[in-house]
């Protein structure tokens, strides 16, 4: 290497003294050498760093704006649901509202109808109570003039047939008071 | 000391010189083809560890670029190139403030004096890679210049014969414009060749620059006080990379635009 260095230097210096290009060490071989070099990288450049990170650029892109629509159509099924939801809560709100009081009415109704019919009954076995009561009432009494006219004639026959003294005669009188009492 | 403007020879393949720029270039080359293989392998939908952060790199210049362009579709046709360009200086740029890369190298004797020929070199700062690179950007924006627009209306821009053809049929005036505008359009191949050796020529300058600062620092004080200069080489490294690229993108853009209507919008001025 040193001998070749030795060789080198004197080529380099050689073409300093030549002056022009040659002193700036423009040289046609290095300058397509070094042309060469830079298409090399540039080709690999190109080949493996610049089209699969485009690529994947690309469709990393792609996936995201995708992936973006889909949110975006999601975000709107969303909220056309939630409207939608918001909507069916009302009307079945709504709806419910309407049944209670509709119900509350029927009830109302209902109630009023067998209080009425309650109220009915109630006067009904009432004024058949009465009927009942002055109907056993009458029959008590048409059976107690019964007994005391019974009593009379029972009274009146021992009167005829014995010979009652003052005294005899009020007590007969008195039993027959006590008798028709307990009856 | 001695700080040659020409890279020097390491040793020969044959009769091919290889300079220690050329070494640095193979390194920077090698460094790629690892990086690349590791991120082709690398590549999902779901990136992990550093392949965050070559995603977030790559989506960034894309989006950088596509703020130049403001056209999606030319940004993609044009970033792998300017891509590589940006990336290929910076890399070779930054090699050349690693420890080692013009301080080892083979000592030799010349005219009785003991002279460094530095193992490595930034590649940015050999004018053939420089030019070679500038070269090829200025050749590719024609390239796509030509894809865009065809053959012939690509030319035009250069030799504007069917701009004299057009003019006859509207009149003198406009046929001495029409010549005028066909020496202009000659003039636009010189300022082709200004561009690339413009682009050269800036990025070996400040590359080539620092290198001879970052030595002088070094040969007078070897610590501490180099630091800020190695800050300010590693922000001269990145800018001098996002000129190149950016100029390549913006030269890229300007060749594909709409001719029609610029002709169009320069007839309706005049």
């Amino acid at each position: 290497m040193s001998v070749e260095a030795g060789t080198t230097q004197e080529a380099s210096i050689e073409a300093k003294e030549t002056g022009g290009i040659a002193a700036l060490g423009i040289n046609g071989g290095m300058f397509f050498a070094q042309l060469l070099n830079f298409i090399v990288v540039l080709l690999i450049f190109w080949k493996w760093v610049y089209r699969p990170i485009v690529t994947m650029l690309d469709r990393r892109t792609e996936t995201i704006e995708k992936s973006l629509k889909q949110a975006k159509e999601i975000d709107e099924r969303l909220l056309k649901l939630d409207t939608e939801r918001t909507t069916v809560l009302a009307q079945a709100q709504q709806e419910a509202v309407e049944l209670l009081s509709r119900t509350h009415a029927e009830a109302e109704s209902q109630h009023q109808a067998t209080m009425a019919k309650a109220k009915e009954e109630v006067r009904r076995l009432i004024t058949e109570g009465k009927a009942q009561l002055i109907k056993e009432k009458e029959f008590m009494i048409k059976e107690t003039r019964d007994e005391i006219a019974a009593l009379a004639i029972e009274v009146a026959k021992k009167v005829v047939q014995e010979n009652i003294d003052k005294t005899r005669s009020q007590v007969l009188a008195k039993e027959t008071i006590e008798t028709m009492l307990d009856v | 000391m001695m700080i040659s403007v020409g890279a020097e020879p390491i040793f020969f393949l044959g009769t091919f010189p290889v300079t220690n720029s050329m070494l640095t270039a193979w390194i920077v080359v090698a460094l790629f083809f690892i990086c690349g293989w590791f991120i082709r392998k690398q590549a999902s939908l779901a990136p992990k560890g550093m392949m965050n952060f070559v995603d977030w790199v790559i989506e960034f210049l894309l989006t950088e670029a596509e703020k130049v362009t403001g056209d999606r579709e030319r940004t993609r046709k044009f970033f792998p190139l300017c891509a590589t360009l940006f990336f290929f200086i910076l890399i070779s740029n930054w090699m050349g403030l690693l420890p080692g890369v013009g301080s080892i190298g083979i000592h030799e004797t010349h005219a009785g004096e003991s002279v460094l020929i530095p193992l490595f070199r930034p590649a940015t700062s050999d004018l053939n890679f420089t030019l070679a690179i500038a070269i090829f950007s200025i050749l590719a924006t024609h390239i796509f210049g030509i894809f865009t627009f065809g053959f012939l209306t690509h030319a035009s821009k250069f030799f504007n014969v069917r701009g004299i053809i057009r003019a006859i049929r509207r009149g003198p005036m406009d046929v001495v414009v029409a010549i005028v505008e066909f020496f202009v359009g000659l003039l636009e191949i010189v300022s082709e060749g200004a561009k690339a050796v413009s682009l050269a020529l800036r990025l070996f300058g400040n590359v080539f620059a620092g290198e001879v600062l970052l030595t002088v620092m070094y040969s007078l004080v070897s610590f501490f006080i180099p630091l800020p200069f190695l800050f300010l080489e590693l922000l001269v490294g990145l800018i001098q990379a996002t000129v190149f690229s950016m100029l390549v993108l913006v030269f890229l853009k300007s060749m594909t635009d709409n001719l029609h209507g610029e002709e169009e919008s320069e007839h309706t001025t005049h």
